[in-house]
This record gives C-alpha cells, sequence and structure tokens, in this order.
C-alpha cells in the first residue's frame, strides 16, 4: 500500500519513485572505496622509482621482474581509481598525466621519441617533467620506455641511451609517485574534497545539494563502464577477428592490458557497492544490483577464461569471444545503471540528452 | 586558393591561441600535446581547432578550444550556461552565446589580441544560443528573443569599433529562433525559429505547443526583408525546426525536435532550399522509433557532401548522403550531440562524458580519440579551422 500511494504520488508530481538520501552512500564511497583505494594506488606508486632504480642499477631476470610487478601493481591500482572523474584526479590535469588515454594516434610515443632524440633534460626530474606535455609523464609514457615490442623489460638494458633512459624512466615513476601522494592528501584532508562532496552548500560550492554531488558520482561510474566498453575493448575488436587490435587495449604492451580492465570493472563494482544503494531510497533497487552483481561477476569469468596476455591470446583461441561477450556483459551494466537505478534514485539522464536545446 | 587557406589555418589557430593571452602559462594549455610542440618550435601549423562549450564537474562553464587529437588548449570561463558558437567567415573572430534564455555572448577576436569582450543582452532581449556573421566579419547576427511581443528578432551588432555595439535588429519572422546560417551568397541569412515561445517568468517552458508554429525563413540580411518562409505540413507543426547546416550544393538542412506525443514518430530531419518545397527525410523506422524525437545537432563535412545529424537521447549520429538525401547509416555515441567536419570527409563528435569521437565513414564504429577528464562537452561544437 505504501509503495503504491508512492507511485501514484510519483505520477502525480512527476518525481522518482522514492525521495533519495544521499549524503550516507557518499559517506560511505568516500571512506569505503575512494580513500583506501587513493592510498593504495599511492603506496603502489610510491615503490615504483625503486623498481626502476634497480633493474637500471643492476639490470637481470630478478630486478626486470620485479619491475614488471611493480609496474603492473601500479597499474592495477590505477584502473581502480581511473573513472572518478571528478575533484582530486581531474584537477590538475591528474588523470591525463597519470596515463594519456586513449592515444589512439600515438602522440605519447611521438613525443617520447622527441624527448629521447634531444636528450632533453627537462624530461629528467619530476618537477620538471611535471609540466611537461600530459602525454610523456605518466604510466602510459613509462610503459613505452620501459617495453619492448614483445613486452619483455627493455629497461635497463645497454644501449647508447641507457643512462637517458633511465632518468626519464626515474622521473616519470616519482611523477607518478607525487601525483598519488597528492591524491592521497586531498582526498584524507580535513577540508579536502572527501568534504567537499558530503558536506554540500550554496555559493561557490561545486554542489548545492547532495543530490548534485550523488550524480557527479553516479554519472562518473556510467562514464566509466562507458570508457570500458567503448573505449578499452571495441576498438580491440576492430571489425572482425582478423582486423582485431589489441594494442588498443590500454597496457596491453606490459602485458597488462587485461588486468586494467579486470581491475576497472572490479573497482567500478566495489565503489558501486560501498554505496549500499539499497539503504539510500525506499525504490526496490534490489533487482537491478543483483543483476548488476550477476554482469560483474559474468564479466571476471569472461576475463579469467582468457589465456594470456590480449596481444598474444587474441591471435587464436576464443579470445575474441570473450571480449565480444565482455562487450555485451559491460552494456549491460551501463544499461542497468541508466534504465533501471538511476530513474528510482531520481537521477536525470545525460547531460545532452537532458532538458535539451 | 588552397595556399591561402593553409595559410589562414595557420594564422587563426596561432591567433585563437594568442587571443586567449599567455596561454604558455595557462594550465589548460601548458601540459597539451600542443604546446609541446610549440616549444620545440617544431608546429607546423597545419592543425585543426575546434570550440564547444562545457559544464565541468566542478559546475563551472566555459568554452573549450581542442586541438584535432581533442585535447583542451585553452578553456575560456562563461557566466553561465554556453550553447553555440559562431565563427568568422575569415575565422579570426568567435563568438560564444548563452544556452537560451541567456543575456552574455562572448567575443574573441584571433587577429587583434586582447581580451575576451563580454556582450550583454540588450533590455527585452535575451540570447537564444546561436548567431551567425556577415560575409565580411564586420557584424555579428544573433537570434534573440523580444519576450514581451513573443517574437523573435535577429540582433545585428557591428563588430569594427573598439567595443561590440548593438546598431538593430531584424524580425525573425517567427517565434523562438534557434540557429541561424549565412548562406552561400553572403547575403541571406536563413533561420531555423523553432517555432517554441518562452518568456522568463517561466525560464525554459514551454508557452504554446498547442499552436506552435515552427519555419525556415530566408532574409535579407542588410534590408531584414523576408524572401522565402517555409512551414512544414500542419499535421507536422510540432516539430520544431532548431538546428542547421550548409551542404556542398548550399541547399539547408535541418534538425528538428518533436513536441507531440512521444509514441509518434514524425520526420526530424528535412531539406531546404530558398525557393522550393521542403524536402522531408525518413530514418529507418527501426532508428526512427529510437530517436525520442529529438535532434540535437547538424553539421556537414568538408565538402558538404554528407550531412549529420546528432540524436542524443538515443545516443546514435545520423549520416546523410547531401546530394540523394539519403539515409546512410548511424553511429553509437552515448551522449552524443556536438558535431563538427574534420579532417578530409570525417566528423568529430563530442559527448557529455567528455569524450570526443572521429566518425570516418557512417559504416564504421566510431573511434573515441579523446576523453577530456571532468568536462561534459555540451550541444554544439564548432570548427575553427578550415
Amino acid at each position: 500500500m505504501r509503495i503504491f500511494i508512492a507511485s501514484l504520488l510519483a505520477v502525480l508530481l512527476g518525481q522518482p519513485l522514492a525521495a533519495a538520501s544521499f549524503e550516507k552512500p557518499l559517506e560511505r564511497l568516500t571512506s569505503g572505496y575512494i580513500v583506501p583505494s587513493m592510498a593504495d594506488f599511492s603506496q603502489r606508486a610510491s615503490g615504483l622509482s625503486g623498481a626502476v632504480e634497480a633493474v637500471c642499477d643492476t639490470p637481470g631476470e630478478e630486478t626486470r621482474h620485479e619491475f614488471e610487478k611493480a609496474f603492473g601493481e601500479t597499474v592495477s591500482a590505477f584502473a581502480r581509481i581511473n573513472f572518478l572523474r571528478f575533484g582530486p584526479l581531474v584537477e590538475d590535469d591528474r588523470l591525463s598525466r597519470l596515463a594519456f588515454l586513449p592515444d589512439t594516434r600515438g602522440i605519447g610515443l611521438r613525443q617520447i621519441r622527441k624527448i629521447l632524440a634531444a636528450k632533453d633534460q627537462s624530461a629528467l626530474s619530476a618537477q620538471t617533467l611535471g609540466e611537461k606535455s600530459v602525454a610523456v609523464q605518466g604510466l602510459t609514457a613509462l610503459q613505452l620506455l620501459a617495453f619492448d615490442r614483445d613486452s619483455s623489460v627493455k629497461l635497463g638494458k645497454p644501449g647508447e641511451l641507457k643512462d637517458f633512459t633511465c632518468q626519464y624512466a626515474f622521473a616519470i615513476a616519482e611523477n607518478v609517485a607525487a601525483i598519488g601522494a597528492e591524491l592521497e592528501r586531498a582526498w584524507t584532508a580535513p577540508d579536502g574534497y572527501r568534504r567537499t562532496l558530503v558536506t554540500v552548500g550554496p555559493g561557490d560550492h561545486p554542489f548545492r545539494t547532495s543530490q548534485e554531488a550523488f550524480e557527479t558520482v553516479f554519472n562518473a561510474l556510467t562514464t566509466g563502464l562507458l570508457v570500458v566498453r567503448d573505449q578499452n575493448l571495441l576498438p580491440v575488436l576492430g571489425t572482425s577477428p582478423d582486423k582485431a587490435k589489441p594494442q588498443r587495449m590500454p597496457f596491453s604492451l606490459s602485458k597488462n592490458g587485461l588486468i586494467f580492465v579486470g581491475s576497472e570493472l572490479d573497482g567500478l563494482h566495489a565503489a558501486l557497492l560501498s554505496m549500499e544503494l539499497d539503504a539510500a531510497t525506499e525504490a526496490d533497487l534490489s533487482r537491478g544490483l543483483d543483476t548488476l552483481a550477476f554482469e560483474f561477476s559474468n564479466a571476471q569469468k569472461i576475463i579469467d577464461r582468457i589465456d594470456g596476455p590480449i596481444r598474444e591470446s587474441l591471435g587464436g583461441g576464443n579470445a575474441y569471444q570473450q571480449i565480444t561477450l565482455l562487450a555485451i556483459s559491460t552494456k549491460a551494466m551501463r544499461d542497468i545503471m541508466g534504465l533501471r537505478l538511476a530513474e528510482p534514485l531520481g537521477l536525470t539522464g545525460g547531460f545532452n540528452a537532458l532538458d535539451g536545446d | 586558393m588552397r595556399s591561402t587557406e593553409t595559410k589562414l589555418t595557420a594564422v587563426s589557430r596561432r591567433g585563437f591561441l594568442a587571443a586567449l593571452g599567455g596561454l604558455a602559462l595557462s594550465p589548460a594549455f601548458a601540459r597539451t600535446p600542443l604546446a609541446e610542440n610549440l616549444t620545440q618550435s617544431t608546429f607546423e601549423g597545419e592543425g585543426q581547432l575546434f570550440a564547444s562549450a562545457y559544464k565541468k564537474t566542478s559546475g563551472h562553464y566555459g568554452i573549450g578550444l581542442l586541438d584535432e587529437f581533442g585535447q583542451v588548449l585553452a578553456e575560456i570561463g562563461l557566466p553561465g550556461r554556453g550553447h553555440g558558437v559562431a565563427v568568422s567567415e575569415d575565422r579570426s573572430c568567435l563568438v560564444a552565446f548563452a544556452r537560451r534564455p541567456g543575456t552574455f555572448a562572448v567575443v574573441i577576436r584571433a587577429i587583434a589580441p586582447q581580451d575576451p569582450e563580454l556582450i550583454t543582452a540588450a533590455p527585452g532581449r535575451h540570447f537564444f544560443g546561436h548567431g551567425s556573421f556577415s560575409a565580411d566579419g564586420q557584424l555579428l547576427y544573433a537570434v534573440e528573443n523580444d519576450f514581451h511581443a513573443a517574437r523573435g528578432v535577429i540582433g545585428v551588432y557591428d563588430l569594427t569599433g573598439a567595443g561590440v555595439r548593438r546598431i538593430g535588429e531584424l524580425d525573425s519572422h517567427g517565434v523562438g529562433p534557434h540557429e541561424m546560417v549565412m548562406a552561400p551568397d553572403g547575403k541571406t541569412l536563413v533561420i531555423a525559429n523553432g517555432g517554441i515561445e518562452t518568456h522568463p517568468d517561466k525560464g525554459r517552458e514551454k508557452l504554446n505547443l498547442a499552436t506552435m508554429a515552427p519555419s525556415i525563413v530566408y532574409l535579407d540580411a542588410e534590408t531584414g526583408d523576408l524572401l522565402s518562409e517555409h512551414r512544414l505540413d500542419a499535421a507536422l507543426h510540432q516539430v520544431s525546426l532548431r538546428h542547421m547546416a550548409l551542404d556542398g550544393d548550399g541547399h539547408v538542412w535541418v534538425g528538428g525536435q518533436y513536441e507531440g506525443p512521444a509514441h509518434d514518430t514524425p520526420p526530424l530531419v528535412a531539406k531546404f532550399t530558398m525557393d522550393g518545397a521542403p524536402e522531408l527525410l525518413e530514418v529507418p523506422g527501426v532508428i526512427a522509433s529510437t530517436l525520442q524525437n529529438y535532434i540535437g545537432s547538424v553539421a556537414a563535412n568538408k565538402d558538404g557532401s554528407v550531412i549529420a545529424t546528432s540524436a542524443p537521447r538515443c545516443g546514435q549520429t545520423l549520416f546523410w548522403d547531401a546530394q540523394a538525401g539519403a539515409f546512410l547509416g548511424s553511429q553509437r555515441i552515448i551522449d552524443g550531440c556536438g558535431v563538427a567536419p574534420i579532417d578530409q570527409g570525417s566528423f568529430l563528435i563530442s559527448d557529455g562524458n567528455g569524450g570526443l569521437s572521429i566518425v570516418d565513414d557512417p559504416g564504421t564504429r566510431a573511434d573515441i580519440i579523446a576523453r577530456s577528464p571532468g568536462y561534459a562537452w555540451d550541444n554544439h561544437m564548432s570548427a575553427l579551422t578550415g
């Protein structure tokens, strides 16, 4: 009866099914997901410079392996924050500086080649590197410097540019760590973005209401799903199996492509779960949330079924089919978010689709 | 002619950036790939520039200048939500208009660098989101609403002096004018009167849906004389004619937004000429039913042979053979709306999720070339270079 009356009121007033309360989901998201994930990224990133130093000073199987591990862990931790496209991550170009994605036209590689050719000294310290093009100072740049076409670690190997490359890689590692530390501070400081997101207000505040703040977060999550599918998966598929482009999966050069995508999805799901949305509204979100949970679980199983790194596995076996299934699954996730969760939560549609002109 | 065009391209690109003053120091520019190239003096000046209104997750509005890689080179903050950007024929000046009903427009000149100039709507008038330049670039025409009289007007602004000056207005011969283009003859303004009455006391509320009567009118830009007026059949009077682009033959392609029952699927795209009857174009049924009766932007590719019409409510952009009027296909871009010509024959499409995609071929999937973190690109995008 209560639901019926609420529905009737919703129809009469043109309002969402039930007024949702967003302060608590936002608080749970920041405490339960964003702050620990930023801290984890910061911690992983802080280990990169040591791994660069080791592989450059004493190149060998062990140090190369340690570098691969440190790089992979940092990429994975980055994947779990890269969809939080608001506040500290988008301020000061931090997201683009951490990873220049997508880079379909090879801007990063071209600019890195210029730096190497000119032995550009401004690339050799984190401070001056941080002022250079976003395409040459983050994890995507480090990957291009450190990994060979066959995905083996080339950093530290003998060559005319070894010392310069190592110093440049070290500067990138320190720059990434510095940005990681900035992110962690920005979210944990008493007057930091955590407070901005949770304590809304009038005036110059970015969010007048907690609904506006929540909408920003919700849009970031749906955009994150869109990025996984439209930007990280579909380009890989090309127009047919024989025209597949595994190199279009981010971080595939370092064999971290599927790790990146898997961690993105894992992070998106964890962020969503952390909010406990079903407790935020009287509307029944359980079916939508259950279906979403099923799709996230399904997606991880699909990824697990792919043997080996995407650049190797896409040539044969079932990888093409699995990536196709993954694209379908991520579309389903986004549709559930956009069609089955947004409206009961009282959220509006896309920026351009809404109240257009 | 080609070498002149190339020169103009180079001048305008550098000029626009210089016009914004001290860009090398501006955070939005300093770390861009273009800045890197400029500082290394290897930039060849052949790149393309685009402008679009945006909203950031910080809540700020502005106009972003983008390069052909989709990288944001510069930002111009706006006091409120922007909409269309008009570009002069010689590419030396652009004007960003407020979203309707708005009271501001911002003029940015490339050739004589100076601070962007903010102009305010005249008393009793509101800007309605779009505008156009005279062929010689000396005058700016702005679609405006005379809200007391519920009639559309075209504000005429003199750009030749030290400051922009409103020197008169023309009757738009309709209600709720929206987009406007200067015809290839350089003398005729073509105006889409959306037909919807609004009043500032009622915000964006549509006051006359039952009686709305949209039109496409051709005006003598100098005298304001009505040269030609077109309306769709009475049964289609609720198709608000709003956005337009010129094809290679000078025909005007118009995209509409239907205000009638949601289950109807009226034609939303039409081709107009000054003297002929409107040609209504059919979207295949399976797609038509998904459009939610809303076309957001209309643009032609560089040679005007293909027209793109974006439908952000269904996340599709539709493509048309300009000459034959045939539907060529559609590509999925979620919340994609702004469309501008890029490269030789392709389209750059911006979306509300910060994405910039290129469609080279209507039959090939859109390729996302950039995603500007924290930006939602607004309804329209303009090419600043030829």
